[in-house]
């Protein structure tokens, strides 16, 4: 008996899972796409993985210049 | 008697029902999902020009850890680091000169998460013991004699986050026994509800720093659930039921508590979930040897990222500031690095002797962290 309401209480909490995720909005692939290919294309100038720094000097984990003795 | 067994038969009808329900709830799923594909990521990024030449290379190896690094967290400083590690030790870095400027002992091995809070003066961490703890960072005095404990599970953390005033937040599960990284929770970046709306998932990405920076922990444990707390008075706020050994993507919203988006399709346990900069998508790692890309407005996967040569799991992600580069840390010793739009690989990094356990992208964009064998 008591598996049985066990039972029934996940089956109630799928469904109403179930109900949720079926009422969520939707778009088409190609609309979520088109959005995620312009915000590459927009912040792509700032991203320095990608395009690497313009100057040298702009990285901070560059190697420190190192005197030397004449 | 008899009204027991009316009732037995009652219950048995309505599980029936709702088995029904559930079943064609779940075909109707799946043809809407289907029905939107219709277009693939990778025939719409031909048009795009290939990605410039991959030049990165190790700037900084960070040593003093006696076992295999655990996790790895930047601070909003992009200057600091902080790792944990199965030898119990907690270290903070300052990556520009690799110096170590401090060191908790904690009183377990294992510490499998670790988190810079959004101030930098504090950092988080937990692993066997179950807990999560909070130690402020001075100059002054030992970090441990100040610690805080903010929260506890029913078994190991397996991750932890400082809120940066997000909505929602991501969590993954597998299997439930004690693994090295079995489960991940990562909050959105600064996301805003739009308040015009009334879709608590219609988010816009503004950067804005609302009064409970920082107060509320993010947690993740092997007990299969998510926890919120306050940082202050070590209350759960909110906790997150739901995760069984599913291989599933969980979205859920922080403060109903509730699961909003669920995500399948990885075939093995998934190791680490990252959202996309515009906070649409969600990039994620699997012991499936793949890494993909769901997007949330869509509802589906709309990338695996994949190659035949490729046959270890993948135990950590990272996207790059705009959302091209994907990087993932795998068992094979290597990070591959993938455009995420075409789907091809670009580059492979080779700096490991060991599996690349976790890795991080600092907030400014500029630096990868990664964390493996014994350096992170």
């Amino acid at each position: 008996m008591n598996k049985l309401h066990e039972g029934l209480q996940a089956q109630r909490k799928l469904v109403e899972q179930l109900r949720i995720e079926s009422a969520v909005q939707r778009l088409p692939v190609s609309e979520c796409v088109a959005e995620m290919v312009k915000y590459c294309e927009r912040h792509q100038e700032n991203d320095a993985l990608m395009n690497g720094f313009a100057k040298q000097s702009d990285n901070p984990f560059r190697e420190k210049a190192k005197c030397t003795l004449l | 008697m008899a009204t027991e067994e009316l009732r037995v038969d009652c219950d048995i009808d309505s599980i029936d029902a709702l088995s029904r329900e559930a079943e064609t709830l779940k075909a109707r799923l799946e043809q809407e999902r289907s029905q939107l594909n219709d277009v693939d990521l990778s025939e719409v990024a031909q048009r795009l020009d290939p990605l410039p030449p991959f030049i990165m290379k190790a700037r900084r190896i960070l040593k003093g850890h006696q076992g295999k690094v655990l996790c790895v967290g930047w601070s909003t400083d992009k200057r600091h680091v902080v790792s944990s590690s199965q030898d119990g030790k907690l270290l903070v870095w300052d990556a520009f000169t690799t110096n170590k400027e401090h060191a908790v002992t904690m009183p377990t091995t294992w510490v499998m998460a670790c988190a810079y809070g959004p101030s930098g003066t504090v950092v988080a961490c937990g692993g066997l013991d179950n807990k999560c703890t909070v130690y402020p960072l001075s100059l002054d005095e030992d970090p441990a004699t100040k610690k805080k404990l903010v929260g506890t599970h029913t078994s190991y953390l397996s991750c932890c986050k400082f809120t940066n005033s997000d909505q929602q937040k991501v969590s993954t599960n597998s299997d439930q026994q004690v693994r090295v990284c079995c489960r991940r929770s990562v909050p959105t970046q600064d996301q805003q509800k739009v308040s015009t709306n009334s879709d608590q998932q219609v988010r816009v990405c503004c950067r804005r720093s609302v009064p409970t920076q920082g107060q509320q922990i993010l947690t993740g444990s092997g007990d299969s659930t998510c926890c919120l707390w306050d940082v202050e008075s070590g209350h759960m706020m909110q906790c997150f039921h739901g995760h069984s050994c599913d291989k599933s993507i969980m979205v859920w919203d922080m403060r109903s508590g509730s699961c909003v988006q669920v995500f399948d399709g990885h075939e093995s346990d998934v190791n680490s979930v990252k959202f996309y900069p515009s906070g649409d998508a969600i990039a994620t790692a699997s012991d499936d040897a793949t890494c993909r890309l769901f997007d949330r407005r869509a509802d589906r996967e709309v990338g695996c990222y994949k190659k035949e040569s490729i046959i270890f799991g993948c135990n950590a992600v990272d996207l790059s500031l705009s959302g091209r580069l994907l990087f993932g840390g795998y068992n094979d010793y290597v990070v591959h690095i993938w455009d995420v739009l075409k789907g091809n690989r670009v580059a492979m990094l080779y700096s490991h002797e060991n599996r690349v356990s976790c890795l991080g992208i600092s907030p400014d964009g500029t630096p990868l962290c990664t964390g493996a064998g014994t350096t992170p």
